[in-house]
């Protein structure tokens, strides 16, 4: 069997500091359960294009898991009536995208600006601290109430692939962090290639990674242009640092070491290309004081005259030299792109985010060949390569052939968005004020960022690097050749902040100090009045954790259920049912 | 579904009853205490500067000629001479010029540098072997992904600079000091690190001087929840899931069980911590300013004796973000860390413990000594600091590098390192009390280098 080899070395990928690990082979044992052979693949990649049935509500529920920023239960009985997959995600790829910075513009009416930030320091920095604000809530709303699940939850993950953040130099542009990730938004169904474009001549990218007003070296300063973004949009956004064959796993030499997949001078090439860019804002270099809002949102432009001209050799490609800055940056951004590793890379990370921490060879190849060629000759087609994550076997009964190693942990935001999902979180008005001056009324979660733990918002990483990257791993998963990304983000304060801090405040997850949303709990409430406690535990089995409650946790709660009995209302029995279904860890692995 | 009826009541008694025994009980084995036996408490808090610090901004070549020369390469992102805080060294190995300035936003390390609390170390590096620039340049063997910041932050706290290692040197370090078990030795300020996974126990986790009662276990959800009971039907989920048969769920299960467990063992943790001024936090700090994260190390370096079987060693881990200064200067970054590292000595000195703790800087890298036009790119080998009464301190240890045009100690604008970070490390070990050979364990490549210990410690 071919697969013992193929697994050992998906899973060096898996895990890229384990390169000595990798010769031990103990790992197989873990990833072969489901495992499947380049023939049976074949077949798999033919059923792609055929109509995937829904097998239960249970599993119409755990694909929403993964699709959605958490299932509601009547979307899980649509998707049970509808019968199958294809038809749900034509729907999504057609729903109009909700873009957050309009969103943000709407609720701001009152207090809308014009003119520059250099003539008016102080309106901008009001209008930018009250925009501060109302980006958390456009994304809350948009994430709990948005149509466009797919699409948002898509451009989420890509969020945390091609990352900025609030943390840093964009914190006084909130305008440009929304413009940016409504790029994301409206490129989550195009290709991958003008995403990439698009991501790259985004002026808050541009601010982020320092290549906004990235001038070409000056031989009488002796400096050298910034190798930031061209390093960075090689490592994180595109290629990675080793070659990969195309289910991941990395090429070796022939001495069996990882092959690099560019040199220092590659970087410094490439950093020769991203010179010349800089904003709309007139001077090519440019303060913060200096940048008009308008400029903060549309794509930076070229200045020729800082552009370097000269010849660039990156990886064996030579882009000629008195080229102009956006022939040499498409080209060289075509090179990425076209670049073998950038779908086996891209596609993994992809499936990490939405389906499982550890994809099988096999099923990182499938999607990463629909990254590929859609079928119809077109590489990088993003809903090619959304569809064949979603719809793969290994999706769809991952849990039940690879049961030690299928899934991923839940990260804080989307515990709390499915929380708000499953429970119609209803919002609260909020009044805004300038002063003592009352500017406008508005509904809000009142959920600032990450509230409790500060550890996880969107768009808040501390660095470039995400709030945790494909091959972090606690050691007991590392050891035995697994990663699980997300657990990063459970460790300072632990899963404690995350669920001490969301339940423990006041009581239960409803009305804590962080959140205000108002859940509706009606028909969990009926069902405990009734005393129907194996159907109220049937449907939180079924709306929060995909059908995936074991039996000791389901035995538990209802021990807990029955000598409470007498103590509780029917209101506070369902409260307690519900954090302990979402405090378990059979809810915190999304399988 | 049926429930299965079997003796649900006594087997959650029986949950109820294991939750009530102190966990504490299993740390209390046989600990292998040698450590302990040799000179009393000692503890390493090592700060990273996240991001490559330009320490070639730092650490300034004052004399006349070399600063003109220093001035001519680093151009627009030079330092004034003017803002030099000027100070010569004991230059007790005779390999260094003798003035350098401090940038005028360092004025405490300066201060404690000329009490002789604080030595430099010069160009610490990631090293396959022993190798000079030119050697590099011939096609030497160079660490794997140079300039990648997450790699080689990740070698440093490996402590293996040839290649990548599953565990990080401080969980070597625990598993050497403490083989059977060690889950007080590391603790971290600084969020989840590589440096300190690995060994018997993960480290230990801290964000303020308090342990919340408010756990599971005591509580419940909550005061208004019922009381316990929630909290014990939650405590035997989880105790049970810890053999879930899908490693992630059971990893999780496990993990969290244990921060339950430390709750409870360390309920009382911060009865009589002391409070600390002087812990600032910065100007345009990202992430927790490391003021707050020193002030936090110090009291719990106040509580020491407070942990379960008071353990002999501990390392302290604390992470500085921001210094990745592609567009701008690290003035900001290097006056908190001076003011914080001030106020970090003055505490253990009012503790009176500044001998038994040594503070140390590790970094993913130094920059460039050219410069782009607002900031540097990244580099290779960076100076380093140690701090602390044991500390030979007023002096620089290894060789500084030459800064200009066609310095023989750079390689495409990169300082070739000439001390290996592992022997900048082991020295600080060796005096933490490991042996001989349990610094080749915890440092595999060290034997690669001829110098085991740079002498910048004062040995037993």
């Amino acid at each position: 069997m071919v697969s013992n080899k193929l697994v050992r070395w998906g899973l060096c990928l898996a895990a890229v500091w384990m390169l000595t690990g990798c010769k031990t082979g103990d790992v197989t044992d873990i990833a072969n359960p489901g495992e499947e052979s380049p023939s049976e693949e074949e077949v798999a990649d033919d059923s792609s294009a055929d109509i995937v049935k829904v097998a239960s509500a249970q599993s119409a529920s755990a694909f929403l898991s993964r699709a959605t920023f958490g299932p509601r239960m009547e979307e899980i009985d649509a998707l049970v009536k509808a019968g199958n997959y294809n038809q749900w995600l034509e729907s999504q790829f057609a729903k109009k995208p909700s873009y957050h910075l309009a969103w943000a513009k709407n609720r701001l009416k009152g207090v809308s600006r014009k003119g520059y930030l250099r003539d008016n320091p102080e309106d901008w920095r009001e209008y930018s601290s009250q925009m501060d604000d109302v980006q958390r809530d456009a994304w809350w709303d948009i994430v709990v109430n948005g149509q466009d699940q797919l699409r948002q939850r898509v451009a989420f993950a890509l969020s945390e692939i091609m990352v900025i953040s609030r943390i840093g130099v964009l914190e006084t542009s909130p305008d440009s962090r929304m413009s940016y990730y409504d790029l994301l938004v409206k490129n989550a169904f195009e290709n991958f290639e003008t995403l990439l474009q698009e991501v790259t001549y985004h002026p808050a990218m541009g601010r982020y990674l320092t290549y906004l007003g990235n001038a070409k070296a000056d031989p009488e300063e002796g400096n050298h242009p910034d190798e930031n973004f061209a390093r960075e949009v090689m490592q994180l956004f595109t290629i990675g640092l080793y070659e990969l064959n195309l289910d991941g796993s990395q090429k070796l030499d022939a001495q069996g070491k990882p092959i690099p997949t560019y040199s220092l001078q590659d970087v410094e090439q490439m950093a020769k290309v991203f010179t010349g860019l800089t904003d709309q804002n007139g001077a090519f270099f440019s303060g913060d004081g200096d940048s008009s809002h308008e400029s903060r949102t549309k794509p930076m432009i070229p200045h020729e005259e800082y552009h370097d001209t000269s010849e660039k050799i990156i990886m064996g490609h030579t882009l000629p030299a008195g080229r102009d800055t956006r022939t040499d940056i498409d080209d060289a951004l075509n090179l990425l792109f076209n670049h073998p590793n950038t779908g086996p890379f891209i596609s993994r990370q992809l499936i990490q985010r939405l389906v499982t921490s550890n994809p099988s060879p096999g099923y990182i190849r499938r999607v990463a060949s629909a990254f590929n060629d859609n079928g119809e000759g077109v590489r990088g087609d993003m809903k090619a390569v959304i569809q064949a994550i979603l719809l793969d076997r290994e999706a769809l009964e991952g849990a039940t052939t690879r049961p030690q190693v299928f899934g991923k942990a839940r990260e804080p935001l989307l515990f709390v968005s499915h929380l708000f999902r499953a429970f119609h979180a209803r919002n609260e008005e909020n009044i805004l004020t300038q002063g003592s001056y009352r500017l406008y009324r508005y509904n809000s979660y009142n959920f600032n960022g990450t509230g409790y733990t500060k550890q996880e918002g969107p768009l808040e990483s501390l660095t470039v690097f995400s709030h945790f990257t494909p091959d972090d791993a606690p050691y007991r998963l590392k050891k035995e050749g697994l990663v699980a990304p997300e657990f990063e983000v459970f460790g300072t304060h632990g899963v404690h902040q995350q669920l001490l801090g969301l339940i423990n405040k006041d009581g239960f997850i409803y009305r804590t100090f962080d959140i205000t949303a108002e859940l509706k709990l009606n028909a969990e409430i009926a069902l405990a009045r009734a005393g129907k406690h194996d159907e109220l535990l049937d449907r939180l089995d079924i709306l929060l954790v995909g059908g995936g409650m074991s039996q000791v946790t389901r035995n538990t709660i209802a021990d807990y259920i029955e000598q409470q009995q007498d103590l509780l209302s029917d209101e506070e029995r369902v409260r307690h049912v519900i954090s302990l279904v979402m405090a378990s860890p059979d809810y915190a692995i999304q399988r | 579904m049926k429930k299965q009826q079997m003796n649900r009541r006594e087997f959650l008694k029986t949950a109820l009853a294991a939750a009530s025994i102190p966990p504490l009980a299993s740390f209390l084995g046989p600990a292998a205490l040698r450590a302990a036996e040799s000179g009393g408490y000692k503890a390493l808090v090592c700060i990273m500067l996240e991001g490559g610090a330009d320490v070639c901004n730092m650490i300034i070549p004052a004399q006349e000629s070399s600063y003109a020369d220093y001035r001519s390469m680093r151009k627009n992102v030079a330092v004034y001479k003017n803002e030099l805080l000027p100070f010569s060294h004991a230059n007790r190995n005779g390999r260094n010029m003798l003035k350098y300035g401090m940038r005028n936003s360092m004025s405490a390390m300066h201060r404690l540098f000329g009490e002789g609390k604080l030595a430099i170390i010069a160009n610490a590096g990631t090293m396959v072997a022993p190798a000079t620039a030119e050697d590099i340049l011939n096609g030497a063997p160079v660490p794997p992904q140079l300039f990648s910041h997450n790699t080689q932050r990740a070698l440093w706290m490996m402590g293996n600079g040839r290649r990548v290692e599953q565990t990080g040197w401080a969980a070597r370090a625990a598993n050497a000091f403490y083989p059977s078990s060690n889950p007080y030795f590391n603790i971290t300020v600084g969020g989840n690190n590589i440096m300190q996974s690995g060994g018997i126990s993960e480290a230990l986790p801290f964000s303020e001087a308090s342990v919340s009662p408010n756990t599971m276990t005591t509580y419940g959800f909550g005061p208004q929840s019922g009381g316990g009971e929630l909290g014990t039907a939650y405590h035997h989920i989880y105790q049970q899931q810890q053999s879930a048969s899908n490693k992630l769920l059971s990893v999780f299960a496990t993990r969290r069980m244990e921060e339950l467990d430390q709750q409870v063992s360390l309920q009382n943790l911060f009865e009589n911590v002391e409070e600390f001024e002087g812990f600032g936090k910065g100007e345009r700090q990202e992430g927790v300013p490391l003021g707050d994260q020193l002030k936090l190390v110090a009291q719990l370096l106040s509580v020491r004796n407070n942990f379960p079987a008071q353990p002999g060693r501990q390392i302290f881990f604390v992470n500085h973000h921001g210094w990745d200064t592609h567009h701008s200067d690290n003035k900001h970054l290097s006056a908190h860390l001076s003011d914080s590292l001030g106020a970090f000595q003055a505490a253990l000195e009012r503790m009176g413990i500044e001998d038994q703790v040594t503070t140390l800087t590790l970094s993913d890298f130094g920059r460039t000594l050219g410069a782009n036009k607002r900031g540097t790119d990244h580099g290779w080998g960076a100076h380093t600091f140690v701090m602390g009464g044991a500390v030979r301190g007023g002096d620089i240890f290894g060789t500084m590098p030459a800064i200009h045009r066609d310095s023989p100690d750079a390689w495409r604008s990169r300082l070739v390192p000439t001390t290996a970070m592992e022997q900048y490390l082991a020295t600080i070990v060796k005096w933490f009390g490991a042996t001989d050979a349990e610094l080749d364990t915890i440092f595999p490549n060290l034997a690669t280098f001829s110098t085991r210990d740079m002498g910048f410690m004062q040995q037993a």
